[in-house]
């Protein structure tokens, strides 16, 4: 690359910053290293000082109370389920002796603190250990289908044509059906054609799980991602890069995909709570994956529950809910409160 | 606008065709209407299976049978389902009518709460009840509806009952009538919807108050409310003439398209408090591999869509008159 392309990346661009720069900025405040990543703060008022676009973020993100404890609250929610253990106090399928009153389905007690299930278990350990394969669920269709969605949309908004257009009637066709649908069809389909059927494994297989829902959950993806590139496309800087000789591979990774980041984060929280969701979906119809024997995930725990909740069982249907909607409230408020910080204009909206 | 109509409308035809061409490859491959049939009569002899085959039209390649559908479609010859061989049609019926009662209702009500909230937090932005109402709606959007649902059966089939010290449940927690119930009751069917219909408008209520409070923020920003303002016109004409009728706009358009998607039923709350819907019908064809009644299905569910896109596209011409169709 050539000097007189580099500094076309002066207004925007922030992938040229070393994290090491961007530490050190932070720490002496000021953006004396950070040449090249210079755009003027001028909402915030402050004379003189001027942000990259990320830490411009990071501080709108800060002021925000309630993302904030959100942000909080999901990084202890996922690290406890992550690492089950910690918190657990019984063996995920260990069950608990006989007491004088009861000898299954007890409630609430010191012994077991959500009460236990139908084998006697103990369901405050087992929330853990199940939200252990519903978050990691979670976080690997976020990751495939933001992949996946990030590169498709990028390429169909830059080059546009055939490609563009495929990637839109199919998108269309999917969005006419509720997304329960395509899910199950699409399940079907999978599992039968044997192309897919060796990659994708077994219909009950966690795997199956990830990559139905990635199948599925790319298309959000890739439509926002396009619609980003498509009006970003027409900037000056992209003209600029293009002007002195910058290949399409290159406009597309230092600049366009760098500058949709904000989107791009906003949709992987998305994709994180969709994929939590479905799966619970998917398991409550019996349609869930199997994660082995004795395991469990938040989806089979509701769905066991709705079967005893006529016998007055609420402890079975109070407790994972609650798990899993604190998970889905926290992550749908970082994902608002990453929406505003990216947000030029989202000062103006709320004023 | 009559010739934008007419022009989208023969449209429909061929997106329809495309669409449910694709539809039946898939269903066709994911469940193989023949093997339904086996699990239904696992001893079929294999002239039944021969016979069962002509008369559905599976025989050939993929697009003979495609064309076979189809023709069979059209005639209305919509045939039988694989379990318990009853015809498709009456229960697709009874189903799309149980399905638009639990809509249209539930969308109504929650429209009319959600509306008035949003309207409500725009007019005081940053105050108590428009922190409260946003922190409300985003717990109201990111609650599932089975969980919804089965915490209200609960609490009112359980809790409530035991509180109160009654024998019977404050509200049936499940189905349209109670058993053997004959003809229609207004009184006890509403009763029987009260809590499917909570758990949809809770969904409609959290999302419109966004939509509500984002679009009348917008308006109210506009350069022709200002002008409005300085004419000395008073805040409630204003608020009434201005600034809601223009912020309705992209509400209503936007509520056209769900409306459409309301066919396509309420597949998780049918199927808790057992409401014989579009929702539930599908579940239970795709649970039992019954592609025959799948199909008509399918066609119904993309027919509600193309038909509101529709609607929603004339909305906006008619209340816009910025935008001209042509």
């Amino acid at each position: 690359m050539t000097e007189i392309d580099n500094s076309t990346d002066l207004e925007l661009d922030t992938t040229e910053a070393h994290p090491d720069q961007i530490a050190h900025a932070i720490e002496t405040n000021t953006d004396a290293d950070l040449t090249g990543l210079t755009l003027r703060d001028e909402s915030e008022g402050v004379g003189g000082e001027s942000l990259s676009p990320f830490r411009l973020a990071l501080r709108h993100y800060r002021r925000n109370r309630t993302a904030m404890i959100s942000l909080v609250i999901l990084v202890l929610m996922v690290f406890l389920c992550l690492f089950p253990s910690i918190p657990a106090r019984y063996g995920e399928g260990e069950r608990l002796p006989k007491t004088a009153t009861t000898y299954i389905y007890s409630p609430p007690s010191k012994a077991a603190w959500f009460g236990t299930d139908d084998l006697n278990r103990d369901l405050y350990s087992r929330v853990f250990y199940g939200g252990q394969v519903s978050i990691l669920i979670g976080i690997a269709v976020a990751i495939i289908a933001c992949t996946a969605g990030t590169i498709v949309g990028a390429l169909a908004g830059y080059r546009g044509g055939r490609l563009d257009d495929i990637l839109m009637r199919i998108t269309d066709i999917f969005l006419a059906f509720p997304i329960l649908v395509s899910l199950l069809v699409l399940r079907n389909v999978l599992a039968e054609l044997p192309v897919f059927s060796t990659v994708m494994g077994d219909k009950s297989s966690v795997r199956f799980m990830v990559l139905l829902l990635s199948a599925v959950g790319w298309m959000a993806v890739a439509r926002i991602v396009r619609g980003v590139v498509l009006s970003l496309k027409e900037r000056e800087f992209i003209e600029a890069s293009r002007s002195v000789g910058a290949s399409g591979r290159r406009i597309m990774f230092k600049h366009l995909i760098p500058n949709a980041m904000g989107p791009i984060m906003v949709s992987m929280s998305l994709s994180v709570v969709g994929a939590i969701l479905a799966e619970s979906t998917l398991s409550f119809f019996g349609y869930g994956p199997n994660p082995g024997a004795g395991r469990t995930t938040w989806g089979l725990l509701i769905a066991q529950s709705k079967n005893t909740v006529l016998s007055g069982y609420w402890w079975l249907v109070v407790f994972p809910c609650a798990f899993l909607v604190i998970t889905v409230v926290c992550i749908n408020f970082v994902g608002d409160g990453l929406r505003d910080a990216f947000d030029p204009k989202a000062d103006m909206s709320r004023a | 606008m009559a010739r934008f109509v007419s022009r989208r409308l023969l449209w429909t035809i061929p997106t329809l065709f495309v669409i449910t061409f694709l539809v039946f490859i898939a269903i066709r491959i994911g469940t193989d209407p023949v093997q339904s049939y086996l699990r239904i009569n696992p001893r079929a002899s294999k002239a039944k299976i021969q016979q069962y085959k002509d008369k559905n039209g599976l025989n050939g390649s993929m697009v003979s049978q495609y064309f076979s559908w189809l023709h069979h479609f059209v005639t209305f010859n919509w045939g039988r389902s694989i379990k318990g061989n009853r015809p498709v049609w009456p229960e697709l019926k009874a189903a799309m009518a149980n399905t638009l009662v639990l809509g249209l209702l539930a969308t109504a009500i929650g429209l009319v709460i959600g509306l008035a909230i949003g309207i409500l937090s725009a007019m005081r932005p940053r105050s108590v009840f428009d922190e409260g109402a946003t922190t409300a709606a985003f717990v109201g959007i990111s609650i599932p509806p089975y969980v919804s649902a089965i915490l209200l059966q609960l609490f009112f089939a359980i809790t409530l009952t035991r509180w109160l010290g009654l024998s019977k449940p404050v509200l049936p927690t499940s189905g349209i009538y109670p058993p053997g119930h004959k003809g229609f009751d207004p009184v006890l069917r509403a009763k029987y919807l009260i809590l499917p219909i909570t758990v949809v408008a809770i969904q409609i209520i959290a999302v419109y108050s966004r939509y509500m409070r984002a679009s009348l923020l917008e308006v109210k920003n506009s350069d022709y409310l200002r002008t409005a303002r300085a004419k000395g016109i008073s805040e409630k004409r204003i608020l009434v003439r201005h600034a809601l009728r223009n912020a309705l706009i992209p509400i209503v358009t936007v509520a056209a398209i769900d409306i459409g998607a309301i066919i396509g039923g309420l597949i998780i709350t049918e199927r808790i408090f057992q409401n014989k819907g579009m929702g539930d019908f599908f579940l239970t064809a795709y649970t039992n591999g019954d592609f025959p009644q799948l199909m008509p299905w399918m066609v119904f569910v993309v027919l509600g869509v193309i038909l509101a896109n529709l609607l929603a596209d004339v909305l906006y011409a008619v209340l816009d008159p910025r935008i001209r169709l042509d």
